[in-house]
């Protein structure tokens, strides 16, 4: 058989496994879909037997020049979707907008309406639990009733009914018929009960079609280009160095991997790589009279908006408040309050901030070893840190609702876990490397998916919004050759 | 006339034996510590005696079996933080015993009956295990969801 596809896919997480969902749907019969994963096939049962998401080691493959910030990547099939943790909020409407509606960052090059049906399929498939009413409109509900509440945040969403809502997760709140309901323990990177989505216990089928080839332990080294196509892709598949050919080639290999395979590859673009950033992530812990914290059914249990939308984001960022319901994993330290009777009359809240990004940020190739990708973030930005620094007037805001006896601690987190931009999105090559369908502007026939894409930051999780943008692209790609 | 090879070898093995010794009474003395430390704070409660001396042992297997960390972890640990992080970093003014102390504690409740048997202060606190928030349903706190009717 011919080395030749009509589509290579780097990748099998959440970008990748939801533009072949969506491509196989349109695909004929004779369709050949070759895709290339770098890591092992990682099952579950692997992955708790070794306690660990994945069998390549991350420090590996990725040179971290600032190990104080983490970033969090997870090699083998379903990429990250093992180890994360399962929030599918959706972003507000002006999140999209943030250059045109309050003159910082950059628009992204499609509206919250061009998303909302995508947004709708992809809850569909993960069965997102959460809320009927929600702070963002939505033209169908969440499939999974809700998770219950804290004690927290019912009180804080009595008094704030607009602005505090129970959370939107790929945490099971009911039994699916393959994966369990969540038990609040904060173990979600093994889930030892698969209570959360993942591509393995919901799209792994998807590469077992007939048209696919799934090729594991396949190193993608670099994309070839020939007359102003994509033609063909460079790996190193078992310590050989292959190449493979195709008529379409699309990356899904997340947002430190894609600009990294373009740039070994020669692109030149001067934002490839650059304006990493995600969310700027600080945790508060606050002890409190007579209520009792993590008393919700999932690790993460409500989602405040009270300082997300609003002309405050022309000065400072948007905030997305979190509450955590099980603290013991992550914020083991001050999880419990050592008082008699009064143990967990504690809660710990993430706030989380829109950040933006900024080219002294970045991601390179190694020069020590070219198959790593090299990470450089030197700090969040002063718009972030203005935020932040309002964290005390926020916390008195929710002390109209909670009875707040005092913070225990602050601190910054190493880590939101999302990692976005680096290879932008954008109507104008100038100023992106891609399209809004996520194709590069010069090199029609490559796709680069994912968070990489992101223009400017959300303070909401990013995974649900990417899958939307992999739908979004596949329906386009289908669209135009179907024209 | 001693040779300068018996010496050496001598050395070593007076430095290799006080190492040991230093070794096994930090282990011991830290196992002491936490166990008065637990029946101090927990004063009010039944503890179990076995089980609080095995919970001290699995804690100081814990401290000692810790990996030497990366060199990224070390220059992490010896300052090579982002500007952000002392700007956000606040405590209640705990010095780090005390922080340490509140986290043994903490973790010999999580490890033991206590919550299982709704913080009952009535009954017998036993060790059950080492507090592992990795292994399923470990949140002794967590309500159910409540399906509509």
């Amino acid at each position: 058989m011919s080395d030749h596809y009509d589509v290579i896919l780097v990748g099998t997480g959440f970008a990748s496994s939801f533009f072949l969902l969506r491509y196989l749907e349109h695909a004929p019969a004779s369709c050949r879909i070759l895709v290339l994963e770098r890591g092992n096939e990682d099952t579950k049962a692997w992955q708790l037997k070794n306690q660990l998401h994945t069998s390549i080691n991350p420090d590996s493959i990725v040179e971290n020049d600032t190990p104080a910030k983490e970033w969090f990547t997870s090699p083998g099939f379903g990429g990250n979707s093992k180890c994360w943790m399962g929030g599918t909020t959706r972003m507000m409407p002006g999140d999209f907008k943030l250059k045109s509606r309050y003159g910082v960052g950059m628009d992204w090059p499609m509206s919250y309406d061009d998303l909302e049906g995508h947004y709708g399929t992809v809850e569909e498939v993960m069965l997102v639990s959460g809320p009927a009413v929600t702070p963002m409109p939505r033209s169908r509900p969440l499939p999974l009733v809700p998770h219950r509440f804290s004690d927290p945040d019912v009180l804080l969403h009595q008094h704030f009914p607009e602005g505090w809502f129970p959370m939107s997760t790929a945490r099971a709140s009911v039994y699916t018929g393959k994966r369990g309901i969540c038990c609040a323990s904060g173990c979600c990177g093994l889930c030892p009960i698969d209570a959360k989505f993942t591509i393995q216990n919901g799209l792994a089928d998807l590469y077992k079609d007939p048209r696919v080839t799934l090729k594991l332990r396949s190193e993608v080294q670099t994309v070839e280009t020939s007359g102003g196509i994509a033609t063909a892709v460079n790996s190193l598949r078992e310590h050989r160095e292959v190449r493979e050919t195709a008529d379409l080639i699309v990356l899904g290999a997340s947002a430190l991997f894609n600009p990294h395979i373009l740039l070994r590859s020669g692109f030149k673009h001067p934002l490839i790589g650059r304006r990493l950033h995600e969310q700027m992530p600080v945790y508060v812990t606050l002890d409190l009279k007579g209520v009792k914290g993590y008393t919700g059914s999932t690790v993460l249990s409500g989602l405040g908006y009270l300082f997300y939308e609003g002309e405050h984001r022309a000065d400072h960022a948007a905030c997305m408040m979190e509450t955590w319901s099980s603290p013991f994993a992550y914020r083991a330290e001050d999880a419990l309050r050592i008082e008699r009777g009064r143990w967990n009359e504690r809660m710990i809240l993430g706030f989380l901030f829109d950040d933006l990004p900024s080219e002294r940020n970045y991601v390179a190739v190694s020069t020590s070893d070219p198959s790593r990708a090299r990470v450089h973030f030197e700090d969040y930005s002063d718009y972030a840190k203005k935020a932040a620094d309002r964290i005390p007037q926020m916390i008195d805001k929710l002390s109209e609702a909670l009875p707040i006896e005092r913070i225990v601690g602050t601190s910054l987190g190493s880590t939101a876990a999302h990692i976005q931009g680096t290879v932008v999105m954008g109507d104008d090559p100038e100023t992106s490397v891609v399209d809004r369908y996520l194709i590069h502007h010069e090199y029609r026939n490559l796709l680069v998916l994912g968070a990489s894409a992101y223009p400017s930051a959300s303070p909401a999780y990013p995974t649900l919004t990417l899958s939307a943008l992999s739908l979004w692209a596949a329906d386009h790609i289908i669209g135009s050759r179907n024209a | 006339m001693i040779s300068r090879r018996r010496v050496l070898v001598g050395g070593i093995g007076v430095v290799g034996a006080v190492g040991l010794a230093g070794w096994g009474v930090g282990r011991v003395g830290l196992k002491a510590e936490i166990v008065a430390l637990l029946k101090r704070r927990l004063d009010f409660l039944k503890l179990d005696e076995k089980g609080v001396q095995t919970f001290a042992t699995d804690k100081v297997d814990a401290i000692f079996n810790k990996k030497i960390p990366t060199w990224n972890r070390l220059r992490y640990h010896f300052g090579a933080q982002l500007p952000s992080y002392s700007r956000y970093y606040r405590t209640d003014g705990l010095s780090r015993t005390a922080r340490f102390e509140e986290g043994v504690v903490q973790l010999y409740l999580l490890s033991s009956s206590f919550f299982i048997n709704g913080a009952d202060e009535s009954k017998l606190v036993e060790y059950v295990g080492y507090f592992d928030p990795t292994h399923p349903c470990q949140n002794p706190f967590a309500k159910p969801v409540i399906l509509p009717t």
